[in-house]
């Protein structure tokens, strides 16, 4: 064992002063200073083109990406609009709106959710207990983690008619693996019987908000 | 490693050297740890193999059950393992792990021993550290903790389980002091010379480590711990998810830099090569340190609450990351490069062949390295904002971080397990035990490629994590499509487990009885790397820990005060305790007895429950209704056992911890013998009303129904619960 005295028995340059530069690369190690810079050139700009298709597609869709402010008394969902009436409303402007509750372990409404083919349809969720997933595989990029006390959304317009899986992503249980609802996309030119969105204006216990 | 490894230690010419070189290089100089810091060193790996013994079981149980083909016993929950598994590999294997390694290497490089009162923290590290494991464990086994390694509020875990979890964390705080302490002890003895490689990685890894632990630090100690006490009634839940994933990401790079470590110093010296660039590799970690931080909330990114402009900032900070990355990249292949023709071997690739492939500590650390190409590509994948929402929180995550911290860190720590427990232990390695080594390396390699594989593929088909099957029932085409990938997934964790045991058998072998070291034949070498050719320069700007952590501070700053603050002004309510992990995971409903379900119907005609009961005439008889929890039994209990026919307004009320609802059936089956339907609920044949889900502590509900003498079942229809007992009898007269 060395003694703690002889830094000069470090491995690593331990204390040792600094050394000066030694004679350069043999010829034939010369391609590396090369190949590190067209690395570096050519990582970088592999870099510039990840940030901009991010960032220009994710200003495109910003409406698409959950990310909204609403937040809600999680003891209070089944009374706090629009909440209180799980289901698939038809807005003024031709879209839809679906309105979900996650629970453990399960879905309101509990019935399959139907939605017209070909238009936009904005899914709102929220949870009345724990952390949940709304995924709809296969057909969409519908992905949300729903949080208790806050409002998941996302716009998706179906084009594959069908009655397809919805799951929960998010592990929420012991009963996590059953908890599944469906969504029944309908066929071109089948009109959807949705009522009208009630909650077109803010009531008592609207959601709030923020600013 | 003598005798199986050709390692000819490279002849330098005299002009090649400065004289301060040459006096380095003594031609005897051995690297050899001290006997308190051999035991210090096995001591913690080979409890962090343990670890990842005890890991790989619950890993195996796991990978079979979601195959779809084997039943857990009901005593055994899957969700239970889930967290066991995440928890031994990824908290305990690692931390308990790279503390070990770092002790190890920074006795090496500073004064060849610890210094007593380091080393003594390191043992106070430990302790800690396993007490706070132990704590951990105990409510995990007996079911009161099976949160995940997330734990995710407000699903809430027993007091004990966060506990344990603060106490482990603060244990390994005190295993970076213990290193801090061992840097600055040593600084101060020659008054601050340039920092040896490795103490400069392991300093800067464990500073990281500290900043980063101050998110989760925060979320147990001041959100979790009283909540779970009961002293105070809700939590924040967006604000705990922030501060773990604060914590969250920078945790991968805590189990990366010691693997960026063993790859940029210890693989240079086993393929008798050289560091390609001293102060590229400083300049990598500091990078790392700085852009590991403030990027959590690109996991966080299919959730509400904070604004699209942060994420995208953290996003950007993410991507960031590349740059560390590919000078990492660029180093260690041209270290390849240059040791591989100066062995003599010429053409675009044919050093390759120089390379000491029969060595398994080699093998094992480029096997990582590779790995770690898909494995980073994919990380760039996940932190896209908008390929993200493909694969959040699919099978492909798992198989991201299976290619990342299981095999590229794990691998590469169990490459050096190899030679580090010989080391300390005082042993030889021999070719047999070489070639044992080889094979669990090629059996990771091959067991991950099969599970990984399948992991990222079913995910992109959409396939969920973290769920004990994926099988929705017969009438589920997608679910179908994933099937084959569950069984390639069996396979491959299958293949792994045997890889994992064998690692840890070797280890144990090396640890008691490979053979000792004689005379003639030393015990397995210390390999770590000399400085590069041209010597060592550093810029003394590399080493101003104080510059860099501001930098670091402003950088966190920037990217977290305004997610903060948005979470601290959006007016949320907190969420109280739910432990809905409790009670039956319910069996396997298989599609050949399960009844065909096209979703549960109920008829618009229905009377609809209300919030206040009705008056007078209108109430008739009033019955109350409890749903809850009894420990791990669901129960569903009337004030009394029967009713006379006529108007009853059932007032109900949930006093359990999870949502329940009430189902009305008139039916002439016995409530414990109702028909199953899809997606474990019980069919609702004769459904005359019911009660929606009512979160736990709601205020009652009032349900009145017209009810005609017969028999009638109430139940709890919440899928599982039925299972679990949530039923009871009722008559009508």
């Amino acid at each position: 064992m060395s003694t703690p005295n002889e830094p000069t028995q470090n491995p690593d340059l331990a204390g040792a002063p600094t050394v000066a530069a030694g004679p350069a690369l043999p010829a034939r190690f010369e391609h590396l200073e090369l190949l590190e810079k067209w690395w570096l050139r050519v990582g970088t700009a592999l870099l510039i083109v990840f940030v901009s298709v991010v960032f220009i597609d994710a200003m495109r869709n910003s409406t698409k990406h959950s990310h909204g402010a609403t937040v809600l008394d999680p003891t209070k969902v089944t009374m706090t609009a629009p909440f209180d009436k799980p289901g698939v409303y038809r807005n003024a402007d031709g879209s839809y709106d679906a309105v979900v509750v996650a629970y453990t372990f399960g879905f309101m409404p509990r019935e399959d959710i139907v939605v017209p083919h070909g238009k936009q349809v904005h899914f709102k969720v929220t949870s009345l207990d724990v952390v949940h997933g709304f995924q709809i595989p296969g057909v969409s990029n519908v992905n949300l983690e729903v949080i208790p006390g806050h409002v998941s959304e996302v716009t998706q317009t179906f084009t594959k008619p069908g009655r397809h899986l919805i799951v929960c992503h998010q592990y929420c249980g012991s009963s996590h693996h059953f908890m599944v609802s469906h969504i029944r996309v309908l066929k071109p030119g089948e009109t959807s019987d949705a009522p009208a969105n009630p909650n077109t204006t803010s009531g008592h216990h609207q959601a709030k908000e923020n600013a | 490693m003598t005798g199986t490894v050709d390692s000819p230690v490279r002849e330098l010419g005299a002009d090649d050297m400065s004289r301060s070189e040459q006096l380095r290089r003594l031609p005897n100089r051995e690297l050899r740890l001290g006997r308190a810091e051999s035991r210090l060193v096995l001591t913690h790996v080979i409890t962090a193999l343990t670890a990842l013994l005890l890991g790989g079981i619950a890993g195996l149980l796991q990978s079979l059950q979601h195959s779809g083909r084997v039943d857990l016993p009901e005593w055994l929950g899957y969700y239970q393992l889930v967290t066991a598994h995440g928890l031994l590999m990824a908290i305990v294997f690692t931390t308990i792990f790279i503390v070990g390694f770092f002790y190890a290497g920074m006795a090496i490089v500073t004064d060849g021993e610890l210094y007593e009162s380091p080393r003594t923290l390191a043992w106070v590290a430990y302790a800690t550290m396993i007490i706070g494991a132990v704590l951990v464990v105990i409510p995990v086994l007996a079911g009161e903790a099976s949160v995940l390694y997330t734990f995710y509020a407000p699903m809430q875990a027993h007091p004990a389980f966060y506990i344990g979890l603060a106490l482990f964390v603060i244990g390994s705080w005190i295993g970076g002091a213990a290193i801090f302490r061992q840097y600055a002890m040593w600084r101060k003895a020659y008054g601050a010379p340039t920092t040896p490689l490795f103490a400069f990685m392991a300093v800067a890894t464990m500073l990281l480590w500290q900043v980063a632990t101050l998110g989760v630090a925060l979320e147990v100690l001041l959100q979790l711990i009283p909540w779970s006490l009961g002293w105070t009634p809700t939590v924040d839940v967006l604000l705990s998810r922030t501060l773990f994933w604060f914590f969250g990401h920078p945790l991968v790079y805590f189990w990366l830099l010691p693997a960026y470590t063993a790859w940029y110093l210890v693989l240079p010296k086993l393929i008798g090569g050289r560091v390609f660039s001293d102060n590229l590799a400083r300049l990598a970690f500091m990078l790392l340190l700085l852009f590991s931080v403030p990027v959590g909330l690109h996991h966080q990114l299919m959730e509400p609450g904070v604004s699209q402009g942060w994420k995208l900032l953290q996003v950007g900070l993410t991507f960031a990351v590349v740059i560390p990355s590919l000078i990492t990249a660029f180093s260690l292949w041209a270290t390849m490069e240059l040791a591989g023709r100066e062995r003599g071997y010429g053409g675009w690739f044919g050093w390759l062949r120089g390379l000491p492939w029969r060595d398994a500590r080699f093998l094992a650390l480029m096997m990582g390295m590779l790995v770690f190409i898909p494995g980073g590509a994919g990380g760039i994948i996940l932190a896209s904002f908008n390929l993200n929402q493909v694969v959040h929180n699919t099978m492909f995550i798992t198989g991201h971080f299976h290619l990342t911290v299981a095999t590229a860190v794990a691998l590469t720590f169990i490459g050096t397990a190899f030679w580090l427990v010989p080391h300390a232990a005082g042993r030889r390695v021999t070719p047999r035990a070489n070639r044992w080594m080889l094979a669990q390396v090629w059996l990771w390699v091959i067991g991950m490629t099969v599970m990984s594989t399948a992991q990222h593929v079913v995910g992109l088909l959409g396939a969920p994590r973290r769920t004990k099957w994926i099988d929705y029932g017969p009438n589920e085409p997608i679910a179908h499509s994933w099937d084959p990938y569950q069984m390639a997934m069996a396979i491959g964790g299958t293949i792994l487990f045997v890889s994992v045991v064998l690692a840890f058998v070797l280890v144990i072998y090396l640890a008691v009885k490979a053979p000792r070291e004689t005379a003639t034949e030393p015990r397995a070498e210390f390999p770590l790397a000399d400085p590069p050719r041209n010597g060592l320069d550093v810029p003394e700007w590399l080493e101003r820990w104080r510059l860099w952590l501001t930098i670091l501070g402003v950088l966190i700053v920037s990217a977290y005060a305004g997610p903060i603050m948005e979470i601290f002004n959006n007016d949320s309510v907190g969420s109280k305790p739910v432990q809905s992990f409790k009670g039956s995971e319910g069996g396997r409903v298989l599609p050949s007895t399960a009844a065909s379900s096209d979703g549960v119907k109920v008829s618009p005609l229905e009377p609809a429950a209300t919030a206040t009961p009705p008056v007078g005439e209108a109430l008739g008889t009033k019955v109350g209704v409890e749903l809850g929890e009894d420990g791990g039994k669901l129960f569903v209990r009337t004030e009394q056992p029967s009713v006379a026919a006529g108007t009853v307004t059932f007032e109900v009320e949930n006093t359990g911890a999870m949502p329940h609802e009430l189902v009305v059936l008139k039916t002439d089956t016995p409530a414990n013998e109702l028909p199953l339907a899809e997606g474990g609920v019980a069919k609702e044949d004769g459904r005359v009303g019911g009660v929606d889900p009512m979160s736990p502590g709601a205020d009652p509900m009032y349900l009145t129904l017209d009810l005609k003498p017969g028999n009638y079942v109430l139940l709890c229809n919440v899928p599982g619960h039925y299972g679990m007992g949530q039923y009871v009898a009722f008559t009508v007269e």
